[in-house]
């Protein structure tokens, strides 16, 4: 575990902005992280921090023992692939993947070696001697990549690769990249604002807003236990109910309008507050009122409510249920879309009480 | 004629119409190139004074024993490609500095603008200008004037044509060579350079061209030992037109054609 990046306490100023604000993290070896977040939320930014674009105002940049945080682009042992992917279109395919052996002073035999074991890599063997802007898109972006790994980074980093793919590329590309990855055993750090793309991929992500770190887990960390309101918003779809959190020796419960229900306690919030509660909309479920009796438990919370809209999306369905003052969608698979149910019925929610987080702003 | 048949089916136009819009076409390229197909029909004239035309290639035989001529030519192209290296290396520098250099508030904008500014004003201005501040250095006229003058009607021009190319160029590929291992000077050389070539040559071609064809300068700047060839055209066709400067406009016109040939091509590149 020599090899770990750490990004530790950096804080990056332009002029009177703070594009990045006190962001620390570590990317373990031969781990695929994904900084993920907005625009203008200081992923790219501290994503060229480590690259060595940009020097931290304070804080450090070091790969295992070595401190990066003042070393050239080009003394680092990072490489990056860019969004634009950066093919020096003057140059051969051959030529750009060569480039950083070439700049290593690599003997032209080995390079050329080198060169295509790479592209038989990146599934573009024998392109060579093509011009590149006779290459698609995607083929520029396998290019891009192969000219990065050729030098055997220690880091790899990938500032939105996939951008200009379109949809069904883009799903392909994921999931070789992720293979890659794994094959290869270089550590990735990904910059995205593409939850979707950040949730296939990464073995950790870190979220980004306003320049600080809103939360960091494994994908399923994020999704299903998020911490503020930002992240439930930002990753997935979400129900987000706003209500009185009251905290008392025997547990939690959120006053929400006419109704209350019981939450799991959270330490960082406080008695009293006004905050909300996120339930994803697949872990609720609806039955039809008269099926079962009984309000909720303390594990097991039921509402009652009239559905007030049925959204039919072909392999799911999402219902809008109006509870009181709110409003909360249930998803669920259709098998048959002729039971779902029908509006201005009445109906009853349930959901567990470990699925519902409350969050903090 | 395809084209033509296709765009009046579309507008719907009558064949008068049409017909209309063929002769103004025909005649816009006649007022275009009317007065250089004068120029070579006249060069191979063997009558003085075009009352009847007859072919004779006298005039362009004769260009061959005038020293005069052939030595201004010689000079001009001279000037050009000094002028050209000059305004050229001048001009990157130069783009490099208004649009890399991190200017205090507005002093980018001014300094760009009064970089630019001359291309507005009257050359003739320049050549009067020259001309007193050249004396009074003691410098005079003569050749090195008349590439200093050059250089500084041309290097506008070529700077804005070599600016244009660094605000396009993608800031990622040089990043793209560091990241991969180049020190500054070499992603200079083997990125910066390359990806700027099409700007930087037509940058040198249009520099060289307009000092190839500049007179104004010339004529205030240029000395007894050093004519360049429009100031000595200019003085040949004062009193009575010698039928040799047709035959050296139309080398002049080879010449020009030729550098715009090779623009053209290499701006696929």
């Amino acid at each position: 575990m020599s090899s770990d990046l750490h990004v530790d306490g950096v804080t990056k100023h332009f002029g009177d902005v703070r594009a990045v604000d006190d962001v620390s993290f570590t990317v373990e070896e031969g781990t695929f992280v994904t900084l993920l977040g907005p625009s203008g939320c200081g992923k790219t930014t501290t994503l060229r921090m480590i690259a060595g674009y940009e020097t931290p105002t304070t804080g450090r940049v070091t790969l295992g023992d070595r401190d990066i945080t003042d070393e050239k682009p080009y003394q680092r042992p990072t490489s990056m692939v860019f969004q634009s992917y950066a093919l020096f279109p003057h140059k051969t395919v051959g030529e750009n993947v060569g480039f950083g052996l070439k700049m290593r002073d690599v003997p032209s035999e080995e390079r050329d070696r080198r060169v295509a074991e790479i592209l038989e890599l990146v599934e573009l063997p024998g392109t060579e001697d093509r011009a590149i802007d006779e290459l698609s898109g995607g083929q520029q972006q396998r290019i891009a990549l192969a000219r990065s790994l050729v030098i055997e980074p220690e880091v790899l980093l990938l500032d939105e690769p996939l951008g200009a793919l379109d949809l069904k590329l883009r799903k392909n590309m994921q999931v070789e990249l992720k293979d890659l990855q794994e094959e290869l055993g270089i550590t990735f750090v990904y910059v995205t604002h593409d939850q979707e793309e950040a949730l296939t991929m990464s073995d950790e992500i870190v979220i980004l807003n306003d320049g600080r770190i809103e939360q960091r887990g494994t994908p399923a960390e994020i999704y299903e236990s998020p911490r503020t309101r930002f992240v439930a918003e930002f990753i997935g779809d979400t129900n987000l109910l706003d209500g009185t959190y009251v905290a008392t020796d025997s547990g939690a419960y959120l006053e929400c309008g006419s109704v209350e229900f019981p939450v799991e306690p959270n330490p960082a919030a406080e008695s009293g507050a006004t905050l909300s509660v996120s339930i994803r909309p697949e872990k609720v479920s609806l039955e039809e009122s008269a099926a079962r009796n009984g309000g909720s438990t303390e594990t097991d919370i039921t509402l009652d409510g009239v559905v007030d809209d049925v959204i039919y999306q072909g392999n799911v369905a999402k219902i809008h249920v109006r509870i009181g003052d709110s409003e909360l969608i249930s998803e669920r698979h259709v098998v048959n879309s002729t039971d779902l149910p029908t509006p201005g019925s009445e109906c009853r929610v349930r959901w567990t009480k470990e699925h519902a987080d409350v969050l903090v702003e | 004629m395809s084209t033509a048949d296709g765009l009046q089916e579309r507008l719907g136009l009558n064949s008068d119409v049409s017909l209309g819009l063929k002769t103004a076409a025909v005649l816009t390229y006649v007022f275009l190139y009317g007065p250089i197909f004068v120029i070579l029909v006249m060069s191979f004239d063997a009558g003085r004074y075009g009352l009847r035309w007859e072919f004779s290639p006298e005039w362009y035989l004769n260009l061959a024993t005038r020293g005069d001529l052939i030595g201004s030519l010689w000079l001009s192209l001279q000037i050009g490609v000094v002028v050209m290296i000059v305004s050229t290396v001048l001009a990157v520098v130069a783009a490099f500095g208004l649009v890399r250099f991190d200017w205090p508030r507005r002093k980018g904008a001014l300094s760009t603008y009064l970089i630019f500014v001359p291309l507005t004003l009257p050359i003739i201005i320049y050549g009067i200008g020259l001309f007193v501040f050249f004396s009074q250095l003691g410098l005079g006229r003569g050749f090195i004037p008349i590439v200093i003058g050059h250089v500084m009607y041309t290097f506008p021009f070529a700077t804005l044509v070599v600016a244009a190319g660094v605000i396009d160029l993608d800031r990622s590929l040089e990043e793209a060579a560091m990241d991969l291992g180049a020190d500054p000077i070499t992603t200079f050389r083997e990125v910066t350079i390359p990806a700027l070539m099409p700007n930087i040559v037509a940058a040198a071609l249009f520099s060289f061209t307009l000092s190839f064809d500049e007179f104004l300068i010339s004529f205030f700047v240029s000395g007894a030992g050093s004519i360049p060839l429009p100031v000595r055209i200019w003085g040949m066709v004062r009193a009575d037109i010698e039928p040799e400067v047709y035959a050296i406009s139309v080398v002049v016109l080879v010449i020009s054609m030729t550098i715009a040939v090779i623009a053209t091509r290499l701006r696929r590149f």
